[in-house]
């Protein structure tokens, strides 16, 4: 993939990409923002999911944790991504070479998927089972929970692994 | 500088295995760590949040706390058994390194104060409201320090 090589060591080059990677101090700080990104983000919908699968806070109901929740899992998504993609900027053309990196990105986006069935399932239900009437999710609902704590944790454990795959 | 008692550590017949094992394992325990880390901070946040008033008011702080409690603890025993065998390894590096040894300080003090905290203020259902606030900042603050001070080990 040449051009994708081409538009990554255009991104490398731009002056914040450089900055960012010449910097003594920027990049740690841009890796601790993705991890607090990843701990609000990540870390909640973990806890979301164990509540789903009934493992924990079982004396709350399924709806109060989730829009209790659901604007700081948001927030924490806006932090992991513009930092993760500042963090791509200053080393774009090793992360694309990368053997790991497309698998952290197909995991991403299959975990993303599987957040809007879970959404749309969701909306399903509400419509059918008024917020109240039904405390326990359907099938689907708690396979797309499954689903959510397998594929962050996928993406959690590419991620880490960056930098110990070779390329 | 000598640490006799890290050298002794790093020559453990444990720390050689993991030392001369495959590099993935390695890898591997770097991943329990970072998956204990984010359960850890996950309950910590619920918790904390909790108490600030952020997040789910209508909930008891004493059920919530209790329940997360479980989590908090459970991503901090991963973290610390991962944690110890990354350490073993190149235990005297680590030893002379002042990011490490700022880590552990504010471990050893963010286990106290978590502990304390969930016994003494988080427990009682009429908490004074700014002990309680205070006690949610300083969890928060000691607990994202530990992270913050272990992502800089590799950066001294």
């Amino acid at each position: 993939m040449p051009a994708l090589l081409d538009l990554a060591q255009q991104l490398q080059d731009t002056p914040f990409g450089i900055a960012l990677a010449e910097s003594r101090y920027a990049f740690p700080i841009v890796e601790g923002a993705h991890l607090i990104g990843l701990s609000l983000s990540v870390g909640l919908i973990t806890l979301i999911d164990l509540r789903l699968l009934g493992f924990f806070l079982r004396g709350i109901a399924v709806d109060d944790v989730l829009r209790s929740l659901r604007p700081w899992v948001l927030w924490g998504f806006a932090l992991t991504f513009a930092s993760g993609l500042a963090l791509f900027t200053s080393e774009a053309t090793t992360a694309l070479t990368s053997p790991v990196f497309p698998y952290k990105m197909a995991f991403i986006a299959l975990a993303g998927l599987n957040a809007l069935y879970f959404e749309l399932r969701l909306h399903r239900w509400r419509r059918r089972a008024p917020a109240g009437t039904a405390h326990e999710p359907p099938s689907s609902i708690v396979a797309a929970g499954w689903a959510s704590l397998g594929l962050w944790a996928l993406v959690v454990a590419a991620g880490r692994l960056l930098p110990y795959i070779p390329h | 500088m000598a640490y006799p008692v890290f050298q002794a550590l790093q020559a453990s017949a444990l720390a050689q295995a993991v030392a001369k094992s495959n590099h993935l394992v390695g890898a591997g325990l770097q991943i329990v760590h970072i998956t204990g880390l984010l359960l850890l901070l996950a309950g910590v946040l619920l918790i904390d949040l909790r108490a600030l008033g952020l997040v789910l008011r209508g909930q008891s702080l004493r059920t919530l706390g209790a329940e997360t409690s479980r989590v908090l603890w459970l991503g901090l025993g991963l973290a610390a058994a991962s944690g110890a065998l990354i350490f073993l390894t190149s235990a005297v590096r680590y030893a002379g390194n002042g990011a490490f040894e700022l880590k552990i300080a504010l471990l050893l003090a963010a286990i106290g104060v978590q502990y304390l905290v969930q016994r003494r203020v988080f427990a009682r259902e009429d908490g004074n409201p700014a002990a309680v606030r205070s006690a949610a900042i300083l969890s928060l603050v000691l607990w994202f320090g530990v992270a913050a001070a272990g992502r800089a080990i590799g950066y001294i």
